[in-house]
C-alpha cells in the first residue's frame, strides 16, 4: 500500500476508491479500516475512530447498589424492577462514544410484570415439588423449552429501550429462528455425544482386552484430548449460534449490525480456552495426588512404631494418634485449597472464553455493512480482573460487588473502538411501520431478564 | 447565596430523534417555557410537558421533549442554572445519592425493616396459613410425601413386629385425650441418613431403625412426644410455606442481587426457623409429660443419650444437627421439674 495520498476518496460498494480510480481499500475483504485510517488520515474527510469511554466510578455505583439492594429486600422484591432500570441507566449513561452517552429507558412496571411471572413460576415449582415432583419436573422442562422465546422477548425489550443520540436500538429476530437455531445446535451436539460415546466404548474395549499396551496407553492419553475437542466443538456451536443470532438481528436506528465471524474461529477460541483450563486442572490433579501420597507415607511412618512396641504408654500412643490426625487434617485442608483453586480455574475459563469471544464477535461486526468495531481486550488481563474480583468479593462478604462490576465493565468498554467508514449521518430512525412487528407488544409488556 | 446572576442562556445539544446528528442550540427560559431556535424556527416548549429521566454520575442532563426529540445539557456547567430555572426536580433516588446522611438513613431503615419482615413477618404469615388450613386438607395434599421419600432415602424396616407393637402402644398412650392428634400414625423405615425421627405434614411420624436401635425402648416416648409437638404445631407445613415464600421472593429479586447473597440469606433464615421450631417441640414434649404425669427423667435421659450420640460423630443425623444443644434442653427440663416440685 502506498504511504501517502492526495485528493478525494469515494466509497463505492464497500470499496474505498481514490479520485484517480485506484482502489485504496476493499472493505469486504476485512482489511482493517482503522490501520488504513491511522496511516492515511490526512487525506480522509470522514469521522475519526471513536474510543468507547466508561465513566462509571465504584463509589458512585456502590451508593446506588446498596440502596437498590436494601429496598429490594425490604419491599419483598417489588422494587427489584426499579433497581434494575436504575442500574442499567447508570451503566449506559456512563458509557461515552464520540462525546455522547448511551441511555436506557426501560419501564420498571413492565420489568415488574416479568419478575412476577418468574416469581409465579418459582412458587409453582417449589410448592409442586413437595407433593408432585413429576409435575415440577414437567414445569421445569416447559420453562427450558420456552427459553428461546424468553430470550427473544428479553432482547426485544432491552434493545428497544436502549438509545444513543436520541436513536433507539431494536431487535427484530423471531422466535421461530431462535427455535430452529437451538434445535440445530442440540441435534449436532447430540450427534457429537454419540460419536464420543462410540469412540470411548471402542477405546475402553481396547484397554480392557490389553490388546496392545502401546495402543491402549495411547488411547488413555488420547481420550481426554478427544473429549476436550468434542466439548470445545459443542461450546462453539452454542456460543456462535447465540452470539450471531443476537448480533445479526440487532439494529441501531435503520442500520443493521452484521457479524460474519467464522465458525472456525469460534471453535479456535473455545478449544484454546478449554485446553488452558484442562491443563490447569491437570496440574491441580497432580498436586492433589502428590499431597495425598506424601501424607499417606507420613501415616505409614507413624503407624510403624505403634505396631512394633505394644508396650508403649497409653498417652504416648494417643499423642501419636493426635499427630496422625493432625496430618490428616492438613491433608484435608490442602485438598480443600485445591478444590477452591479448581473452582477458580472454572471461573477463569469463563472469563477468558467470554473475552476471546467478545473480541472475535466485535472485530467481525459491521454497522450499515461498512462501519467497523475494534475490540482489543486481552483475555489474560480480563481473567485476572475476574479472579481478583471474586477473591475480593469473598473477602469483603459481597461489599466489593459493585466495585467489581465497575472494574470489569470499564476494562471491557475502554478496549472497544468504533471505526466509522465514511459518514455515519445517514443512520436515521427506523420507520414506524417496520418498528412495530407482531409480538412486539408482548416484548414491551414483559421486561424479562436473561443472564446472557 | 451567590451574588452573581446565573446566565440567561444555556448551551445544549438538540437531537430530533430522527437522525443521528445533533444540533447545538442556545436555550433560554422564560414564563415556564424552554425557548430555542433551530435555524430560523423558534421552538417554545412548556416546562410542564418536558420529561427528564434520572441521570447519575457526571452523565448529561437529558430533557425529553413531547415530540420525541431530546435536549442534552452538560451536567457540570448547566446544573445550577437549570435549578434556578426550576427545570430540575431531582427524584428522591437522585437526592439520596447526593446526600450521605439521607443515604445512610434510608439504608439503615430499610435494613431494620427487612430484618423485622424476614425474622418475624414471614414466620407469622406461615403460621397463620398453616393453622387456617384444616388438617384433613393438609393431609390429603401431602399424602404422597412418604411414598416419594421411600424411593430415595428409605428402605423397609427390619424391625420385629413385637418392637413395632410396643412403639404403637407408646404412641397410643401419649395421644390419648389429645383432641388434635388423633390422626397421628407411626411409620417404621430403615434409612440411609442414620438415626432420625421426623413428623411429616400429614401427621405421620417416621422412626428409623437406626434411631430405635441406638436408644433404649423406654425412652422412645420422649422422641414421640417431641415429634407430636411438631405435628401439633404444624412445623413441617410452616417450614414448607416459609421456604416457598423465601424462594419466591428470591425469584422476584433476580437480577441486581447476586446469587451469592440470596442463597446465603435463605440458609441463614431457614436455620433460624428450624431452631425456633425445635425449641417449641421440646417445650410441647415437656408439657405433655407433665400433663400425663410421666417422669421427666425419661426426657432427661433421652437428651443425654442424644448428646453422646452427637459427640460420637454421627454427623449424618440431621435430627441432631439443627437442634439446640443437649445441655440447653436438659436445662429446660430441669427448670420444669423444679417448677413442678415447687407446686
Amino acid at each position: 500500500m502506498r504511504k501517502w495520498f492526495r485528493g478525494t476518496a469515494f466509497l463505492v460498494n464497500n470499496t474505498l476508491i481514490h479520485e484517480d480510480r485506484t482502489t485504496l481499500l476493499n472493505l469486504s475483504t476485512r482489511q482493517s479500516y482503522l490501520d488504513f485510517y491511522l496511516t492515511q488520515k490526512s487525506m480522509l474527510n470522514t469521522y475519526p475512530p471513536g474510543k468507547f469511554i466508561f465513566h462509571g466510578a465504584g463509589r458512585e455505583y456502590f451508593k446506588i447498589w446498596l440502596v437498590n439492594l436494601v429496598l429490594t429486600i425490604a419491599t419483598l422484591g417489588i422494587y427489584a424492577a426499579w433497581a434494575k432500570v436504575r442500574t442499567r441507566k447508570y451503566f449506559y449513561q456512563s458509557t461515552e462514544l464520540n462525546g455522547n452517552r448511551f441511555d436506557y429507558h426501560g419501564d420498571p412496571k413492565a420489568i415488574l410484570k416479568g419478575n412476577l411471572l418468574v416469581a409465579g413460576i418459582a412458587l409453582t415449582y417449589i410448592v409442586s415439588s413437595v407433593y408432585s415432583p413429576g409435575f415440577a419436573s414437567l414445569l421445569l422442562l416447559t420453562v427450558m423449552c420456552l427459553m428461546p422465546f424468553f430470550l427473544v422477548m428479553s432482547l426485544r425489550f432491552h434493545l428497544a429501550n436502549s438509545s444513543y443520540r436520541g436513536l433507539r436500538f431494536q431487535f427484530n429476530g423471531s422466535t421461530k429462528t431462535a427455535y430452529s437455531k437451538l434445535a440445530l445446535a442440540i441435534l449436532i451436539s447430540l450427534g457429537c455425544f454419540v460419536v464420543l460415546g462410540m469412540v470411548y466404548g471402542i477405546g475402553s474395549g481396547f484397554v480392557d482386552l490389553e490388546f496392545n499396551t502401546v495402543v491402549s496407553s495411547l488411547l488413555v492419553i488420547a481420550m481426554p484430548l478427544v473429549l476436550m475437542v468434542c466439548i470445545s466443538f459443542i461450546f462453539a456451536i452454542f456460543i456462535s449460534g447465540l452470539r450471531l443470532f443476537v448480533m445479526n438481528h440487532s439494529k441501531f436506528g435503520n442500520a443493521d449490525l452484521k457479524c460474519d465471524a467464522q465458525f472456525r474461529n469460534f471453535s479456535k477460541a473455545t478449544l484454546k480456552s478449554i485446553s488452558l483450563a484442562g491443563l490447569a486442572l491437570f496440574l491441580l490433579a497432580i498436586a492433589a495426588f502428590a499431597i495425598n501420597m506424601s501424607v499417606f507415607t507420613d501415616l505409614l511412618d507413624f503407624s510403624l512404631p505403634i505396631g512394633e512396641e505394644p508396650s508403649m504408654l497409653d498417652d504416648e500412643a494417643s499423642q501419636e494418634q493426635a499427630q496422625v490426625a493432625m496430618q490428616a487434617m492438613a491433608m484435608l485442608s490442602s485438598l480443600g485449597i485445591i478444590a477452591i483453586l479448581a473452582y477458580l480455574v472454572l471461573f477463569a475459563f469463563g472469563a477468558y472464553l467470554k473475552t476471546a469471544i467478545d473480541n472475535l464477535v466485535w472485530n467481525n461486526t459491521t454497522l450499515s455493512n461498512r462501519h467497523q468495531f475494534k475490540s482489543t481486550a486481552s483475555p489474560i488481563a480480563a481473567t485476572w480482573i475476574h479472579i481478583s474480583n471474586i477473591l475480593l468479593i469473598v473477602c469483603t462478604i459481597g461489599l466489593f460487588l459493585p466495585f467489581a462490576k465497575i472494574r470489569s465493565t470499564r476494562y471491557r468498554i475502554s478496549h472497544m473502538t468504533f471505526v466509522p467508514v465514511g459518514s455515519i449521518d445517514e443512520i436515521v430512525r427506523e420507520e414506524q411501520g417496520k418498528q412495530k412487528a407482531f409480538g412486539d407488544s408482548m416484548g414491551d409488556a414483559l421486561g424479562l431478564e436473561l443472564g446472557i | 447565596m451567590s451574588s452573581t446572576q446565573p446566565p440567561t442562556t444555556l448551551q445544549a445539544t438538540y437531537f430530533n430523534g430522527q437522525v443521528l446528528k445533533g444540533t447545538p442550540v442556545n436555550v433560554h427560559c422564560g414564563a415556564g417555557q424552554l425557548v430555542f431556535f433551530l435555524g430560523d424556527t423558534k421552538h417554545a416548549i412548556a416546562l410542564r410537558s418536558v420529561k427528564r429521566s434520572e441521570s447519575f454520575g457526571n452523565a448529561p442532563i437529558v430533557f425529553e421533549l413531547p415530540d420525541g426529540a431530546t435536549l442534552e445539557f452538560d451536567r457540570e456547567s448547566s446544573r445550577n442554572t437549570l435549578k434556578f430555572w426550576n427545570a430540575l426536580s431531582p427524584s428522591w433516588f437522585e437526592k439520596v445519592q447526593y446526600h450521605p446522611t439521607q443515604w445512610l438513613l434510608i439504608s439503615l431503615v430499610s435494613i431494620a425493616f427487612a430484618a423485622g419482615l424476614y425474622g418475624q413477618g414471614l414466620p407469622l404469615i406461615g403460621k397463620w396459613i398453616a393453622f387456617a388450613t384444616p388438617q384433613s386438607k393438609v393431609s390429603k395434599f401431602m399424602e404422597d410425601v412418604l411414598p416419594q421419600l421411600d424411593g430415595v432415602i428409605f428402605q423397609p424396616s427390619n424391625l420385629g413386629d413385637q418392637a413395632k407393637a410396643t412403639h404403637q402402644r407408646q404412641l397410643k398412650s401419649l395421644i390419648a385425650n389429645q383432641a388434635g392428634l388423633s390422626h397421628v400414625k407411626l411409620a417404621f423405615r430403615s434409612s440411609k441418613i442414620g438415626p432420625n425421627a421426623f413428623a411429616l405434614p400429614d401427621g405421620t411420624i417416621v422412626l428409623t431403625d437406626e434411631l430405635l436401635n441406638s436408644l433404649p425402648a423406654e425412652i422412645i416416648p420422649g422422641v414421640l412426644a417431641h415429634e407430636l409437638g411438631h405435628v401439633e404445631l404444624r412445623h413441617m407445613t410452616r417450614r414448607l410455606l416459609q421456604n416457598a415464600m423465601v424462594g419466591t421472593l428470591i425469584a422476584t429479586f433476580s437480577g441486581d442481587i447476586s446469587i451469592l447473597v440470596s442463597t446465603l440469606g435463605t440458609q441463614l433464615v431457614a436455620q433460624h426457623y428450624s431452631r425456633e421450631f425445635e425449641r417449641e417441640a421440646d417445650l410441647f414434649a415437656i408439657e405433655l409429660f407433665v400433663k400425663q404425669g410421666r417422669d421427666l427423667a425419661a426426657l432427661e435421659l433421652l437428651h443425654e443419650k442424644l448428646g453422646s450420640l452427637d459427640q460420637s460423630g454421627s454427623r449424618n443425623a440431621s435430627y441432631l444437627d439443627s437442634h439446640p444443644g443437649a445441655d440447653e434442653r436438659l436445662q429446660l427440663i430441669r427448670e420444669k421439674q423444679q417448677n413442678k416440685e415447687a407446686r
